[in-house]
């Protein structure tokens, strides 16, 4: 009987070992760790635990016993791309009314696009997903990683920001955007103006009421929360009345439009053209925004570098890495590449996969350009992993392979930056999620199969 | 005197250029050498140290001038450059009417590319000449050039251009509910377009015939086509969808084209073995290495029916194994058929109640729903690649090779926009990315282009008297981190990067 029970004991052992290998925990032990925080290990090691990075370094890091270790001595394993900033896998991009700050990614990002499984297929680990730029106020954005069936299990972080744009609508002028813009920002001033005035009257009727009839101690109770949270409206001048608006006191449209104005939301701020980034630039300064504003522009902006720079805000390139312009009166050809001019200047930029036109449009292949037009390839690199956090306020999560971050990480069989490495693997919060071997439609493609 | 020195100076002809690695184009690669050029030819090819005053860069290799297999440079902009008012132009000739001043060369002789096929637009169903050209040189505002552009044609009579699928019949219409005009013609379908081809070859061999009988007043779109069936005119054939290729395939075979290539091939792969069968050589377009742009990635028709043509309720769970566990597409698509076959022994007498048969507009209607969002999202979709050729994959110039189809790379609209990273030489990227062997992939833009234009032995290859088109990478060309230093077509620096 003793016996018996020690050898099913035994037996039980090794289960339980098993068993102690939580999900989202796993080692790698590589060829090449790219941490993109300064460091670079070969070989290298990095641990994550409960879906977060817990140690990173050398080949001799010491593994946890319960953690499940995988060694690939020929992988280079690095944080995966940042997508800054992208319209893409959401139905469309924007709403047809021009304010709208109350529209949210979240109820258009479609899980299953093949957007996303593109993305994921490429190396990607976090994509900004935000409204796109025809708009005046276009809504929420949200950063996510392209796997998960579900939008909340693919968001890695809901508080991305609202887009905001002062490069006019498609048919619009400039002036007739800037115009709708202080409609917006007015028609809300004066509806919280008389929304205040309303308060007031209304508490005034309460202690009228409490005077008349003083057998009542408690002022009358709508069971409403919110009435207690006044406060809501904390930008610009005082009026009477302010300080005791809730947030359920104002529409629902204009929540947003508020919060905005209150600073609790980053602005990306669409300036496709440089006198654009002069007027948002104008536009953030004088409600006192522009600590939260990241400049979305394209390369056509770069004449406006000095205005980015001494605003100290980073900037996300978008819509490719070439501006090209003729000389009206030779028609010479002038090409100016963006990335070094952003770089020379000092600023923080991140750049974007291009799908507006024919041609390659993948991250690591826009960053190997940087590298082949001058750009050190930290800095390339950094375009495309720690600057694209650094915007979104993820900078201890994301972009880095770092202690604490979320263990977000591809495993490739090359340099990020050789276009013909592949991607062999992707791991988000420690868990796989996506494996090149497993890939069916890929190797359908590579095979030349036809079902 | 000064004045002539001046000029010849701006002119800048290379002597010795050196490299660490030369790569022949042939898929020989020397290692340190150089090069000495002479009145725009290879004079000679050494390995070893350079001379002194040689230009010789650390790290930088050098290629033969790139050959773009198949290009729009110059064709379709700014108006029309073939004539569309009937269908056969065949003796049109495109070398006359590019633009070969327009900066589409330019951007291409900035990534590399020296010579170019250029096909005439698919606009009719015989869409005329094609024409081979330098991309640089023979520059008309210049003083002491001897012609002016036209100096960059080197073949006016390429190929012949046919066009079958959408492209042709696009834009015609029939007489009914629509204004008279040059368009309201044959062909309107696919069938269309190939019986318009047939009935012109056959035109051309009655023409033949008569030739022979005796007095026949000349025609210059049939005398060309006499060229082709003759076999001393090579026979382009644009076709993207894989039953195109087929329907290719089988023209040669009626008609006995010795000299056929197939143009762009979106899908020629599909085709594969097809093709290598007949011997039939393929130029392939632009390849996208975005995977839900280049691959319909959709469920096929049979999927689609069986979505909307589910199992119907009273079969979940009982006869159904699929029913247990977790259905996919596929097993629905298994269930849709057994829902189908009425004489199967599974299918039950009250089918008919439950299931509403899919007739061919619901199907349509289905199609039109659920397509876009698989569609295969083809940038350049001017030329009409939306909903045609929508099977793509970056891998088929390994796919083709893998089956011994004879092989080399076209830019086609690529080097039209100044911004386009989309060059020829990305396509030999690309290509290698999806499983090309990289020295197989340079041949595919320079000594199998060359051979596919009909310029084997004379261009494509650094070889001694050959036309000095070199370009010298500032690495590997086949790394997303090289870019061309020095672009030289004839002796000439064309594009100058250091």
């Amino acid at each position: 009987m003793r016996i018996q029970l020690l050898s099913s004991l035994l037996f039980l052992l090794p289960a339980s070992v098993l068993l102690a290998q939580e999900e989202g925990s796993v080692a790698f032990k590589v060829g090449t760790v790219l941490t993109m925080d300064g460091q670079e290990f070969s070989p290298g090691t990095v641990i994550v635990e409960h879906g977060r990075i817990t140690a990173v370094g050398g080949g001799d890091l010491e593994i946890p016993f319960d953690v499940l270790l995988k060694e690939y001595p020929d992988a280079t394993l690095f944080p995966g791309f940042s997508e800054a900033h992208t319209s893409s896998g959401l139905d469309r991009a924007n709403e047809n009314v021009p304010i709208a700050p109350f529209l949210n990614v979240k109820d258009s990002i479609d899980p299953v696009s093949f957007y996303f499984e593109d993305e994921l297929r490429n190396g990607t680990t976090a994509i900004g997903v935000i409204p796109g730029n025809n708009c005046v106020i276009g809504g929420l954005g949200r950063v996510v990683a392209p796997a998960g069936m579900t939008v909340e299990a693919m968001t890695l972080d809901d508080a991305m920001g609202m887009k905001v744009a002062i490069g006019p609508k498609s048919g619009w002028s400039r002036s007739a955007q800037l115009a709708e813009m202080r409609e917006a920002i007015g028609t809300l001033h004066k509806d919280l103006v008389r929304k205040g005035q309303d308060l007031l009257h209304k508490g005034k009727v309460i202690v009228d009421k409490e005077k008349a009839d003083e057998a009542d101690d408690e002022p009358e109770d709508d069971g409403d929360m919110w009435d207690l949270t006044g406060g809501f409206v904390r930008y610009g001048e005082d009026f009477p009345g302010k300080e005791l608006i809730s947030e359920e006191d104002v529409d629902v449209t204009q929540r947003g439009l508020v919060r905005l104005l209150n600073g609790e939301e980053r602005l990306w701020l669409w300036c496709p053209t440089s006198t654009d980034v002069f007027h948002g630039r104008h536009w953030a300064e004088e409600l006192g925004l522009l600590d939260q504003v990241v400049f979305v522009v394209t390369p056509s902006a770069w004449k406006a570098a000095d205005i980015l720079k001494s605003s100290g805000r980073p900037v996300a390139l978008t819509g490719g890495l070439w501006h090209v312009e003729n000389d009206p009166i030779t028609w010479e050809e002038v090409r100016t590449f963006v990335p070094t001019i952003l770089h020379e200047a000092g600023i923080p930029f991140s750049i974007a996969s291009d799908k507006s036109r024919m041609g390659p449009d993948k991250l690591g292949y826009q960053a190997a350009v940087c590298v082949r037009e001058g750009i050190p390839r930290a800095t390339a690199l950094a375009a495309v992993t720690t600057v694209p956090a650094l915007l979104w306020g993820m900078e201890d999560r994301s972009g880095a392979l770092k202690v604490g971050a979320d263990g977000n990480f591809v495993l490739m069989d090359g340099d990020p930056l050789d276009i013909g490495a592949k991607v062999l693997q992707v791991w988000l919060r420690g868990v796989k999620a996506y494996d090149r071997e497993s890939d069916e439609r890929l190797q359908r493609m590579l095979e030349g199969r036809s079902r | 005197m000064i004045f002539t020195l001046l000029l010849l100076s701006i002119q800048n002809p290379v002597s010795v250029i050196a490299a660490d690695r030369i790569h022949l184009g042939d898929g020989q690669v020397l290692g340190p050498a150089f090069i000495t050029l002479e009145n725009g030819k290879v004079k000679s090819i050494e390995e070893g140290t350079p001379p002194q005053g040689a230009i010789h860069i650390a790290n930088a290799e050098l290629t033969p001038g790139l050959v773009d297999a198949y290009s729009f440079l110059g064709v379709n902009i700014g108006g029309y450059t073939v004539d569309e008012s009937r269908e056969s132009g065949a003796s049109q000739r495109l070398s006359e009417t590019a633009n070969l001043d327009h900066e589409a060369f330019q951007n291409a002789v900035r990534n590399g590319v020296t010579s170019a096929f250029l096909s005439p637009d698919s606009a009719n169903v015989f869409g005329g000449l094609a024409a081979f050209v330098k991309t640089s040189g023979g520059d008309s505002a210049h003083v002491f050039q001897k012609a002016g552009t036209s100096a960059r044609v080197l073949e006016n009579a390429a190929a012949l251009k046919i066009t079958l699928g959408n492209d042709a019949a696009n834009g015609n219409h029939s007489p009914w509910g629509r204004p008279f005009d040059y368009k309201t013609r044959r062909p309107t379908t696919r069938m269309g377009t190939v019986w318009e081809i047939r009935r012109q070859f056959y035109k051309a061999l009655d023409y033949k015939k008569a030739k022979l009988q005796g007095d026949v007043e000349t025609n210059a779109d049939l005398e060309v086509m006499l060229q082709v069936l003759d076999g001393r005119l090579p026979l382009r054939v644009q076709a993207r969808r894989s039953n195109d290729v087929q329907t290719a395939l089988r023209l040669k075979e009626e008609f006995g084209f010795t000299r056929m290539v197939v143009e762009e091939g979106t899908e020629a792969w599909r085709a594969r073995d097809l093709l290598a069968q007949a011997g039939v050589a393929v130029v392939t377009g632009p390849a996208y290495d975005d995977v839900t742009r280049s691959i319909a990635t959709g469920p096929t028709l049979k999927e689609l029916r069986a979505l909307a043509n589910p199992i119907p309720v009273c079969c979940e769970g009982l006869e159904d194994p699929t029913a247990a566990g977790d259905l996919t597409v596929e097993d629905l698509a298994a269930a849709g058929e057994h829902n189908d076959s009425q004489g199967d022994e599974h299918s039950h007498g009250h089918l008919d109640e439950h299931t509403v048969a899919i007739s061919g507009l619901a199907q349509d209607l289905l199609l039109a729903t659920t397509a876009p969002r698989y569609d295969a999202m083809l940038a350049g979709s001017s030329r009409n690649r939306r909903g045609e050729g929508d099977k793509a994959t970056p891998a088929m110039p390994f796919l083709l090779h893998q089956a011994g189809v004879y092989c080399a790379l076209g830019s086609a609209e690529a080097h039209d926009s100044a911004l386009s990273e989309a060059s020829l030489i990305h396509q030999a990227r690309t290509a290698v990315r999806w499983g090309l062997d990289p020295s197989l992939a340079l041949a595919m833009v320079t000594s199998q282009a060359a051979a596919l234009c009909g310029q084997a032995g004379k261009l494509g290859v650094i070889a001694k008297g050959l036309d000095a088109d070199l370009v010298l990478w500032s690495g590997d060309p086949l790394a997303g981190t090289s870019r061309p230093l020095l672009v030289i077509v004839e002796g000439q620096i064309a594009a100058d990067f250091r």
